[in-house]
């Protein structure tokens, strides 16, 4: 499955791109401050469906729940869009 | 041979490593020991998930406390200017406030799911009483932090819970009065409250969970009974798997907690005056609603009724404290005790119907016949559908081959053919 | 610019119209027509009409048999059509009466807001599941995947038109009424708002010929809306030739009749 490196790999970079984001952020304007909450939110998710596929090993980890928690990340990065940038 | 090499067959670096830290700390032969591979599931970790909760609570809380200043005068205005002055203050209240609510709400979660799958029989008797203490001090940590931004909704309601207290009979009242109040003053009022909320509760809960966690250690994880009882039970080491789904809970939590914060920032109420709090309708926090609402209701009113309500609410606190000397009966699976269970779900739907009907009416009196009928009704129609539950689910093919056994004694065969010929489906409708 | 409004906006929406209720209409009616002669309900099935009653109304209610795939994937399904009908609500809502936002109050009007980027949160599981799951992906073809990504694309305009494409709802609304009535007028100009009603209009006009026109086959599958009574009932098939039966003495002297006309050796012609 050449998939999952892949998808590590892109997972990372994502990761690396809400870090360099979260320098931009204002942190006492108030949207400024929810903007940084939803991008730990979506940090904490990516270290969780990491954590997730190492505990259940490459073969038959519950691959739903990587679903689940990918559709958690768009959801904050949407809720971060049309809530708190606006 | 420590315990970590006879469970790791395969030598890899992660077990060196657990090896290496192992030798030097000693922590898997003494308080974290192997986990057995069944509660690798996250109804086993509700407690830690609460105490996750208090940690993150304790970590905000120390944030705001190098800005909190503990007088009626500038109590308010401090929280105001951490609100809106403060770098990430807005974010850091309310992730204090919401790690607050679930560590409440996944304590009530980790009692009740300990209750259905009894933990509390020999020889976890002391854990249980620990933990309805550890339980009773996080609602304690609840009340007394209400208090605390001195708003017109908390001083009202701490005033109305002060109340409460005062119309206790005399050796109870002047104790609890004075170590909550003082002189009776503002300024003692938050300082107690400060001190309990900051210092005393904290360390009664860090205590309380430092025995617990022993006994945890000395007794181990429940065994699921019944149909969930695993046929090999594999022993997994603490490290490094354990800490990777320990992180993986907090990880979840954590995301949880801050994603409701950034959809629900903390917005705080008006200041506490004494004329602004003439015209407020003062409600408690969700989690102490469910008791409001008890009091609210007209057979406790006066000094006589309050009185009552408060030992009724006290000896369901001491029922479900005591639980373990209450309930003698060996059997743990949850089929086998049909009358807890139904006492316990009954409980967590009396506890939701409150809190909801709490929340829909705000100061308001709430007349016998309604809290009865309200109250009768739900617990009417949980025991409605648990018995439809026990007699569908729990024991069907019983009730199905009992009724194949009263048809062949009430009809012998040659009639027997003549019926089903007949067109007469058994089972229809199911 | 005029001459799109014009086909967005006039001419694709009739034409939509006419191959969205043509479509499904045919669909339909070929569906009915088609004859089951055997019992091909899924078991355990229901013996009686009140009973497949029930079970059709579980299926419409709670997606009753996607829980044999597993509770995620019901999940995400039921929420996508919850959370569908709301939109569904909300766009009626907005088009005909908006006045009605303030009887039901502003707090609900955002909680749609809302609602739509949860939609696309969990149209974005779907795909990410058909992505992920090998099972799934084994079994997904082309138009699986597009469907999924119409629907996300068609969510998110729908979400930046309502939050940040500034469009005017009344005049929406006008335009809309003006369609109904059959006097329509150019739509208004804004570019976030005419291509999501483009989506929509492509998305109605592929609905007819792809799977979503479960909407209305879901209650035609003979799987769910047969009742479990071969046992109990004998079922005669309507194209059986009707067999005119006769006695067997009166069989043997016809055949003896018959044979005697013939004469010896006659029944070797």
């Amino acid at each position: 499955m050449n998939r999952l490196p892949i998808g590590f790999g892109l997972l990372l970079a994502f990761q690396a791109f809400l870090v360099v984001a979260l320098w931009a952020v204002d942190p006492v304007q108030y949207t400024g401050q929810r903007l940084f909450g939803s991008i730990l939110a979506a940090q904490l998710v990516i270290i969780a469906i990491f954590l997730h596929l190492y505990l259940s090993g490459s073969e038959d980890y519950d691959q739903e729940w990587v679903a689940v928690g990918l559709a958690f990340i768009v959801l904050i990065c949407l809720l971060a869009y049309f809530v708190f940038a606006g | 041979m420590t315990q970590v090499q006879a469970v790791a067959k395969k030598r890899s670096r992660w077990n060196a490593l657990s090896e290496w830290f192992d030798t030097r700390l000693g922590l898997a032969n003494t308080i974290l020991r192997p986990v057995p591979s069944y509660s690798l599931k996250p109804d086993y970790w509700l407690g830690a998930i609460a105490f996750l909760a208090f940690l993150i609570c304790g970590f905000t809380g120390i944030l705001q406390l190098q800005y909190y200043v503990p007088t009626p005068d500038a109590a308010y205005d401090s929280v105001q200017h951490f609100n809106e002055f403060v770098p990430y203050g807005n974010l850091i209240q309310s992730v204090h406030l919401y790690s607050a609510f679930a560590m409440i709400f996944f304590a009530f979660a980790h009692m009740m799911r300990g209750y259905f799958l009894s933990v509390h029989k020999r020889p976890r008797e002391l854990m249980w009483v620990i933990g309805m203490l550890m339980g009773l001090s996080a609602l304690g940590m609840g009340f007394t932090g209400y208090l605390l931004p001195w708003t017109v909704l908390s001083k009202s309601a701490t005033d109305i819970s002060i109340g409460f207290v005062n119309q206790l009979p005399d050796p109870f009242r002047s104790f609890l009065m004075y170590g909550l109040t003082g002189s009776g003053a503002d300024g003692d009022l938050l300082l107690r409250f400060f001190a309990l909320h900051t210092v005393v509760l904290p360390a009664v809960i860090f205590v309380l969970f430092a025995i617990k966690l022993h006994m945890f250690e000395v007794h181990g994880v429940v065994k699921p009974e019944g149909n969930s009882a695993p046929a090999e039970v594999r022993l997994i080491p603490w490290f490094p798997r354990i800490v990777a789904y320990m992180l993986l809970l907090a990880s979840i939590v954590g995301s949880a907690i801050l994603t409701i914060a950034v959809l629900f920032p903390f917005q705080l109420p008006a200041k506490f005056t004494y004329e602004a709090a003439a015209s407020a309708t003062p409600t408690p926090e969700w989690y102490f609603l469910w008791a409001y609402q008890i009091l609210k209701f007209s057979v406790f009113e006066g000094q006589l009724g309050i009185r009552l309500a408060l030992v009724l609410l006290a000896a369901i606190m001491a029922a479900f404290t005591l639980l373990p000397f209450i309930d003698r009966n060996p059997r743990r699976a949850p089929r086998q005790r049909p009358v807890y269970v139904t006492v316990g779900a009954i409980a967590i739907v009396e506890v939701f119907v409150l809190v909801i009907w709490g929340s829909m009416t705000p100061g308001m009196t709430i007349p016998a016949v309604q809290g009865v009928l309200v109250l009768g009704c739900s617990a009417l129609a949980t025991i409605c559908i648990l018995f439809v539950w026990h007699r569908q689910v729990v024991h069907p093919s019983e009730m199905l081959y009992e009724r194949f056994l009263a048809r062949k004694e009430r009809q012998p065969s040659p009639e027997t053919t003549q019926e089903s010929a007949r067109g007469d489906a058994p089972g229809s409708g199911s | 610019m005029d001459f799109l409004l014009f086909l967005i906006g006039i001419l694709l929406p009739y034409v939509t119209v006419i191959i969205f209720l043509g479509g499904l209409t045919f669909r339909a009616a070929r569906w009915w027509s088609i004859p089951v002669p055997t019992k091909v309900m899924l078991t355990p099935a229901p013996t009686t009409w009140p009973g497949v009653f029930e079970r059709l109304t579980l299926e419409f209610v709670a997606f009753r048999s996607l829980t044999k795939g597993g509770w995620k994937l019901w999940l995400g399904a039921w929420l996508f059509h919850i959370l569908l009908g709301v939109t569904l609500l909300t766009h009626l809502i907005n088009f005909f009466d908006y006045g009605l936002w303030n009887q039901i109050g502003y707090g609900w009007y955002e909680g749609a807001g809302y609602a739509g980027i949860i939609f696309a949160a969990v149209v974005a599981f779907l795909f990410l599941r058909r992505v992920v799951h090998p099972g799934v992906r084994y079994i997904s073809k082309a138009s699986d995947y597009g469907l999924l990504l119409l629907l996300l694309s068609l969510i998110l305009l729908g979400d930046y038109t309502r939050s940040f494409s500034g469009v005017d709802v009344s005049a929406v609304s006008q335009y809309l009424n003006g369609l109904l009535t059959l006097h329509p007028t150019l739509p208004p100009d804004n570019p976030a708002f005419l291509l999501h009603l483009l989506l929509a209009q492509v998305f109605l006009m592929y609905l007819p010929f792809s799977k979503v026109a479960h909407l209305v086959g879901w209650i035609m599958a003979p799987t769910r809306n047969q009742r479990n009574d071969a046992r109990a009932r004998w079922h005669r098939n309507p194209w059986n030739p009707v067999v005119e039966l006769e006695p067997y003495a009166s069989y043997a002297a016809r055949y003896q009749r018959e044979l005697e006309e013939l004469g010896p050796g006659g029944e070797r012609q």
